[in-house]
């Protein structure tokens, strides 16, 4: 692994980045949205269960929604860093020259962060300023449970990124659509004993499930849920070993079958 | 001479379909080598196998003395690649997509991509998107970014596919200088058999996956031995044909011009024979065999 390739990679991102409106966009566009719309739900429920309860679910609401943007932010940035560059058909000149997937990997994420931090600036401003809920309210829990998040979004942005690789950007649509199959299943924004009981064994083995859970416990009781910490750690390490084995076998079995090249 | 890449009983099928059936060729240092085959031969597959982005079922390739596929990353930061259906980073422009890749290969200073701009020209396309690039635009800018390591084994899939004649005439020649003043290594597929047979000390002829010819250009074109003899007459001659026959010469009339296809050695009593008749001759052309020919005879044979 070599510094200079990772740094080359993080140059290639931070100029497409910065020639693209719509990566702009995406980075503010959608958390504001979201924001807004859950934002205008908790004003709802704020003024029908009265302030004190209303403002315990509007927590819940709030903090949900930017820590999940965070999650998809993470996913997206490792799957459409690779798609980006199939798009454009100069994939192979990356692979032609010493980069490897890790290095590309890793300069994926690091710009991934610089825009995951701009999303929850931006975010929990808005948040403070326009519906009175401050996410930093979660005091020193929010760091692990953030980035328990990210390590997820990591590994489902590989796992997608595998199946682009085998099948083509004909199965571009998961880059950006996958997170929202979690999203029912790993109670991001209502406690898990709301999912029917055979939903319950599934959500509890996705990592985030366990975030979502311990962010709502810190914000109604103040207490660090360190066992559904460890346990969202344990099963992310788990997720990103198999999504990283996954990803692999697709580059592999596509390099077998003679595809990187015509990748499009 | 010393080798700088060695392939040995390269195999690669995918499915029932053999793309390569176990080929064996090496380039030495300082070698134009010219891959010719027609579509679906095996140049590209060949081609992809040396920059690993095909894996193959068996066989060894050896690079600078390394085995090519436990040594990736020293093999290829010292090699570099260019063809004409592999595009740049579009919406970024020239400069920063060179800067990106002067960067993938360690490059500390920004001088080399001023100077190759300056070498090829493209000076004034630095600050153009590459997705606004013409064909040929791109296709400089591809060499420049093939230039940027300074690579002692470069892999050319049809550099000059898409420029207009002047421009691929001068590409040709700063790849011959570039080849002579760096003593860089060149394997090189065109379907352009003048181009090849400029530009390359070597050719080998890939069909269905193997290797059917290995020479010089020179000695290629040597394993046809016919030529075409054109005699060009002020007026159509009266009785040649039968004169023809009689001689046993074989010829086809096409107006007032006789083509007559034979070896080099009965050229000169065959315009003795046609000379004595005292026919008016306005023109004698003679067109020796090329490698279009050699290919044409090789595909036709397999």
């Amino acid at each position: 692994m070599k510094l200079h390739r990772i740094n080359a990679i993080i140059l290639h991102h931070l100029y497409f980045w910065k020639l693209s409106l719509p990566r702009w966009l995406d980075i503010l566009y959608w958390p504001i949205v979201s924001l807004a719309v859950w934002g205008f739900v908790t004003n709802f429920i704020r003024a029908s269960r009265g302030p004190e309860e209303g403002a315990s679910i509007a927590g819940f609401f709030l903090g949900g929604i930017i820590l999940w943007m965070l999650f998809q932010r993470a996913q997206q940035d490792v799957a459409i860093s690779y798609l980006q560059d199939i798009w454009s058909r100069s994939i192979v000149n990356l692979y032609v020259s010493p980069l490897s997937n890790l290095e590309f990997v890793i300069a994926s994420i690091l710009v991934g962060i610089i825009k995951i931090g701009i999303t929850l600036a931006i975010m929990a401003l808005a948040a403070f300023f326009l519906y009175a809920f401050n996410i930093f309210s979660v005091g020193f829990a929010l760091l692990p449970f953030v980035g328990l998040l990210l390590l997820f979004g990591w590994s489902i942005g590989l796992f997608v990124t595998g199946i682009v690789f085998r099948y083509g950007t004909d199965a571009q649509v998961l880059a950006f659509g996958i997170t929202f199959v979690l999203q029912p299943i790993s109670a991001v924004f209502y406690p898990l004993e709301v999912l029917p009981a055979w939903v319950r064994p599934i959500a509890h083995v996705i990592p985030i499930t366990h975030v979502f859970e311990g962010m709502r416990t810190v914000l109604a009781t103040g207490h660090i849920p360190i066992d559904s910490m460890l346990w969202s750690l344990g099963l992310n390490i788990i997720f990103l070993f198999l999504c990283s084995w996954f990803f692999m076998r697709m580059f592999n079995h596509v390099k077998r079958m003679g595809m990187l090249a015509k990748l499009e | 001479m010393s080798t700088l890449l060695e392939v040995k009983n390269l195999y690669k099928s995918y499915g029932n379909f053999e793309a390569l059936k176990g080929i064996s060729f090496s380039l030495e240092k300082g070698e134009i080598l010219g891959f010719l085959g027609p579509n679906g031969a095996g140049k590209t597959t060949t081609i992809q196998i040396l920059l690993q982005i095909i894996t193959p079922n068996s066989g060894d390739v050896t690079i600078f003395g390394m085995p090519a596929f436990t040594h990736r990353e020293e093999v290829l930061q010292r090699m570099n690649f260019t063809s004409a259906y592999v595009n740049l980073f579009g919406a970024l422009t020239v400069w920063e997509n060179l800067k990106v890749f002067a960067k993938l290969y360690g490059l500390k200073r920004y001088d080399k991509i001023h100077s190759l701009l300056k070498e090829f020209e493209a000076e004034n396309l630095k600050d153009k998107k590459a997705v606004t690039l013409s064909s040929g635009q791109l296709t400089r800018i591809m060499v420049i970014k093939a230039l940027l390591n300074d690579p002692e084994l470069l892999l050319l899939d049809e550099p000059t596919s898409s420029l207009d004649p002047d421009i691929a005439e001068k590409m040709r020649e700063i790849l011959k200088e570039i080849r002579r003043t760096r003593n860089i290594s060149m394997l090189y597929t065109s379907h352009n058999m003048a181009e090849i047979e400029e530009m390359c000390g070597r050719v080998i002829f890939l069909s269905k996956g193997n290797i059917v010819a290995n020479d010089t250009p020179k000695k290629l074109t040597s394993l046809i031995p016919d030529h075409t003899l054109s005699i060009v007459f002020e007026h159509e001659p009266k009785r040649l044909r039968e004169f023809l026959s009689e001689k046993n010469i074989q010829g086809s009339f096409d107006g007032t011009v006789l083509n007559i296809t034979t070896d080099n050695e009965s050229i000169p009593k065959i315009l003795g024979q046609i000379y004595q008749r005292g026919d008016h001759i306005r023109d004698i052309r003679i067109q020796e065999p090329d490698l279009e020919d050699v290919f044409l005879k090789i595909a036709r044979e397999q």
